[in-house]
Formats: C-alpha cells, structure tokens, sequence
C-alpha cells in the first residue's frame, strides 16, 4: 500500500514514528512509518479490511514495548529499558483472584508507591504480578508488604503473596538475576505461609534443595543425627537469634542455663558446637 | 449487638502435615475485649485471621450472630483489622492513609469524607489530616493506623499485635488509648498479643494459646490465681513463676537433696492426698512475690523457710528481685528493696504455700482445686 494513496483517502488520518492507542486508533505500518487512522468514522468492514491488509500484530506489540519497556527487556530479549535510577528490585505478587479483579488489584496496588518509583509493573501469568522498582527514601520494607498484603485481601476479596527481591545494579546481568529469582518464589510459595517474605529467606531452602541435599555427606549427616523436635527448635531459634543465648533462652521459654546444658549436650552427643558460627549455621541447613 | 462463636475450628495449611490451630472453642460476647496471648507461633495470629477471612478455616464453624460465616469474604463480614505491619504509605496525607480502604470498598467521596473526619476527631488528628506520614511522630502514626479501622464504623475490631513495633513508653501510653477507644467505640474485639502485661491490663477475658490449643480461658485474675497449667503458669505474670520439682511425703514437699523441706497446710495436703499423690512427684509452683523476706513471716512460718545462695540481685525503687539457688533450683523472689542482699550471700526466704500451686509432673497440669 502506499502511503501518498492512503492519504488522499483518508486526509484525517496522520503518519507518525510510533503507534497510537489501538483501541481508538487504526496502526498501519508502511516502510518505517505508522499511517495512523482514527476509527471513529470508519465502517466496521472498513476497519476489516484494512486490518487484512496491514500488521496490526506489530502495531500491538510495539505499543506494548513502549507501555512495558521492562517486560520486553526482561521476557523478550529486548534492550535495557534507558534508566536514570542505579539500582531497581522486582516484587512479585501471587494473587488468587477472579479476572474480573485483576485491573482493580493492580490499580489498587499501584496506588500504594510513589508514581516516580515503580519503573514498570505488568501481569506475567494469569495470577503473577511484577512490580519493577527503584531505590529511593521511600521504599517499603518486606515487612511492609505484609500489611499491604493484608489491606488488599481484606477490602478486595484476594490472596496475596509478596516475594521482595534485593536492589540491584541496572545492567543487563538483570535478565539472569530476575530469572532466578522467579525459578526461588516459584519453589518457595507452597512452602511459605508468610504473605510477605524477601528473597534471601526463601533462597537458602530452594539452594539447599537443588545443590547441597544431593551431597551423600549432607544427607549421612542427616540421617545419623536424629535430630528431635526439640532439637531443631533449638537450632532454628540459636540461628534466628544470631547464636544469642540468651535471647534464645527467652525466645524458648527456657532458662539460660537450661539452654547452656542441652548446648552442651548435644556437642558431647555430636561433636558439633551451636556457639561455633560455622557449627550454628550447619546444623540449621539440616533442619532445612 | 454482635457475639462471635467458634466451635470446633481446626487449621491446616496445605503445605502442613499437623494443625496449626487445633480445636478451638470460644463464644464472645458482645462488646466483649478478649485478648488471644501466647509466644510466636502458638496460632494466635492464624486464628485471627481466620475470623477475618483472610484463611480459610480447615474444620468447625465461625458464626457472627448466628450466622455461619466460614465462607463469606472478607470483605463481607463487617470487620475492621488493625495490622501489626500498618505500613502508612509515606506519599499519601493522613487522610489518603485514612480513606485508602474506603476507597477501595468504592465508597462515595462524600461518605469518605464524613467518615476519615469522624475518625480523626475521635483520635485527635484533624490538624494532622494534610500531613504526610514522615511528619508524625510514633504515637500519631499509631493513631492513623487505628483511624484507618475506624473508619470502617465495624461493630467487630481485630488487632493483631499493633504496638509490637512501639518502644515500651508509648507502649504503655496506647494501650490506654486503645482500651478507651474501646469503652467510646462499644465494639466487639479481638487483640492478638505476645505480651502478657498488654494481655492482664486490657483484657476483660485472656485467651492464652500454646501450640495452636486453648491453654485456658477467663479473667486476667483467674489466668493468674488460677492457672490451669505449668504453661500458664508460667507465661501469665512477670517475674514468672517459679517451678520446684517435689516430693510429697510425711505432709511436707522436698526437692532430691532435700536442700529444702516444707510443710504443705492441711486444705492443700487434703486436696492432695484425695487426689493419690502421697509419696509422688509433683510440680511445684510459686510467684516470687508470694516468697518472703520478713522476719514476722519466718516466726509464722517456721516450716517453710529455707536458706538459698543469691546469684542476682536487681533494685529497682520500692522493690528488688533477688535470683537464687536453693539446691540445683534456681528461683526468682520479689521482695521490699529493703531486704536487697548482695550476691554470692546466703538468704532466708519462706514459701507461702497457702498461695502456691501444685502441678502433676506427666501432664502438667493444675492439682488446685478452687
């Protein structure tokens, strides 16, 4: 088709570098240009027929490249969205939710930063929503997301579950980072109860999974320790406690000295030592 | 008028190969402020949640005024929930952080605004309502926090945790806001806590949960004097009780080494005695304020005084509490800051058995009887 001829037809319709909104407007590509055509005065066998005979795949896709510069660069090898912010985070939702919802959720959800700090945000599946954020004073903490969680469940009727990436630095390593960090939330959220939790706390379990429980000295060790329920309280509360006994002790409900004689047991028993960091910190990836 | 009634209610999480929540029974009254206390992990929280809708509830039934409710939204059961992480959205005005739930409930504007004005009077922020988060101190964020329930003008309040992230003065300061607002509100509430003090200062009745199970219900009074078991025992009251593991015989109570040796008084023996326990193991139990220092009480009492080698000792004004060794036990007493000792000093101190309690040592709970 050429483009002179199509003007003479249609003298309202414009010719730009990008496509318009498609709802409105008819996005034809011609050479390196977009013949753009307002459909409010033409014919529905009009609009058909022009459509036959022009890409409007391409028009769709460029327009969805320009509103998701992120999703594209992301998901579809696309180039590095220009960025002034140094450094952004991916926060992934898993909403249980009905369609119908699903703008509303987002909308709403949208509402709750800052207009300058979320870089993109786009529905990767039916009930994944990603949020691209950058860094700035007025970042939400992970247990942040918990009450946001919870105020969205409460007044919309949905499930929500946040996994909180860490910051990084806006370079095209991006792809592989956010890519694991989807293949983590993806292993972790059946086994999280939590509504909010970052990335780091789940990564342990999803690594320790793939690499270090196929270790036969890993699981030997697992097998000969036994470790009783009791126990591995203990391990778990020592290990959240930073190996702080008497912050352990509280925690347990136990005297300090109670704690300091089954420490010292379980090192008599084992050989290993819950006040030695390294010790501390094996024993807690076995009760993983 | 609205009264809650769980029955039977279970909670298991797919994930989950045991309950989280295990058979929990309670019928609130209207009006009522019961407070659900225990350590993390107990099921507090879950249950919570559940009443709100915001987990599904595995088995039992949770009726609002006759009404089971187990599958209605959230949304739909006419509850306001104060959240522990309340997250103001630091771009947003108070009132913005007010009028957000409203707003996606589709309130009309005009209803919005009648409600945030409302809710700011009762608390005291209506100069505040232009202001951004960052511009409020820890007590006035508190209070948007609770504005953003009350707007919602719910018969049914839940709180879970909501002055977990305050420091101990203000605290202490918004407990007693919140237990006025309450008496203003005439609401039905729920407040979830980890800490025992918030629970006995607000409560009309304490819900104190270990392990996903009721431990026991009833007055912060009851839970005190009357605690059904070695948990309660000693979760409820600070310091906390202390626990001797005993001997009953020949009408006394003695530890293995018999370091100490005390008289049990007739009424508490007789309970005993009926109950098979002469020549048995018990628990033992005693507040430390119960634990005296007295020379009126050791003439009174002469068979229930010991002698113990102070570890600690803390003054704090009117009282001390003095850490001890009697045998292997170490226990805490309570005593005026005129009998402060120094450590590494041996001590008289008398039991008053009248106001101990006995335990049985398998199931650990309560021989009293009241």
């Amino acid at each position: 088709m050429k483009l002179k001829q199509l003007l003479n037809l249609y003298p309202q319709a414009t010719v730009q570098q990008q496509p318009q909104n498609p709802d409105t407007y008819l996005n034809i590509k011609i050479d390196s240009q977009w013949f753009i055509l307002p459909k409010e005065n033409l014919s529905p066998t009009e609009v058909q027929l022009l459509r036959i005979l022009s890409d409007t795949k391409e028009a769709s896709q460029s327009l969805n490249q320009r509103k998701h510069p992120w999703s594209d660069f992301l998901l579809r090898n696309g180039k590095l969205p220009p960025v002034k912010e140094k450094k952004v985070r991916f926060i992934q939702a898993f909403v249980t939710i009905n369609d119908d919802n699903r703008e509303e959720w987002a909308n709403s959800f949208k509402t709750i930063f800052s207009n300058s700090d979320v870089c993109d945000s786009f529905w990767l599946t039916p009930h994944k929503y990603i949020l691209v954020e950058k860094l700035s004073n007025e970042n939400y903490s992970q247990e942040n997301f918990a009450g946001i969680a919870e105020t969205l469940d409460i007044n919309l009727n949905t499930k929500t579950k946040f996994f909180v990436g860490n910051y990084w630095e806006t370079t095209d390593q991006l792809v592989s980072i956010f890519n694991e960090e989807l293949k983590i939330t993806d292993y972790a959220v059946t086994k999280s109860n939590e509504t909010a939790v970052s990335i780091s706390q789940v990564a342990i379990d999803y690594w320790l999974n793939n690499y270090i429980k196929k270790s036969h000295l890993f699981s030997n060790y697992k097998k000969q320790l036994h470790l009783s329920d009791q126990m591995v309280k203990v391990i778990t509360t020592l290990y959240d406690e930073c190996g702080n006994i008497s912050s352990a002790a509280k925690k347990l409900y136990i005297h300090r000295n109670t704690l300091q004689y089954q420490i010292e047991k379980f090192q008599h028993q084992t050989g290993l030592n819950l006040k030695n960091m390294n010790d501390l910190v094996f024993c807690y990836f076995l009760t993983v | 008028m609205v009264k809650l009634d769980l029955d039977h209610v279970y909670k298991m999480y797919d994930n989950a190969d045991s309950y989280s929540v295990t058979d929990f029974n309670l019928h609130i009254k209207d009006r009522e402020f019961i407070v659900f206390v225990g350590p993390s992990g107990c099921g507090k929280s879950t249950t919570l949640r559940m009443i709100a809708g915001l987990e599904d509830i595995t088995k039992g039934t949770f009726k609002i005024d006759g009404r089971i409710v187990n599958d209605e939204a959230p949304k739909d059961r006419d509850i306001a929930m104060v959240f522990q992480n309340y997250a103001l959205y630091p771009h947003m005005t108070v009132y913005d952080n007010m009028a957000f739930g409203l707003k996606l409930r589709k309130y009309d504007k005009a209803d919005i605004d009648k409600r945030v004005h409302k809710a700011a009077s009762i608390l005291g922020l209506e100069e505040y309502l232009q202001r951004k988060p960052a511009a409020l101190s820890g007590g006035q964020r508190q209070r948007v926090a609770l504005g953003r329930a009350i707007v919602r003008d719910a018969p049914i309040f839940l709180m879970d945790e909501p002055l977990s992230n305050l420091d101990a003065k203000l605290r202490v300061s918004m407990r007693a806001q919140i237990s006025k607002l309450h008496q203003d509100l005439k609401t039905t509430t729920i407040y979830v806590t980890h800490d025992q003090i918030e629970a006995m200062t607000m409560a009309d009745r304490i819900v104190v949960m270990r392990d996903g199970k009721i431990q026991q219900v009833g007055t912060p009074q009851e839970v005190y004097d009357q605690p059904a078991n070695v948990f309660v025992g000693g979760f409820i009251g600070s310091p906390a009780m202390n626990f001797f593991n005993v001997t009953l015989k020949d009408g006394k109570i003695a530890d293995e080494n018999h370091d100490f040796n005390i008289k049990v008084p007739e009424g508490k023996l007789k309970v005993l005695r009926k109950k098979g326990y002469d020549g048995k193991k018990l628990i033992f139990g005693i507040r430390p304020e119960d634990i005296h220092t007295e020379q009126a009480f050791f003439e009174a009492f002469p068979d229930a005084v010991v002698t113990a080698t102070v570890s600690v000792s803390e003054l704090l004004g009117a009282d001390a509490q003095i850490y001890s060794k009697v045998g292997d036990t170490e226990f805490v007493s309570k005593v005026d800051a005129r009998d402060f000792v120094q450590p590494g000093d041996s001590m008289k101190v008398g039991f008053d058995i009248n106001k101990a309690h006995f335990f049985d040592p398998e199931t650990e709970l309560t021989l009293d009887e009241y």
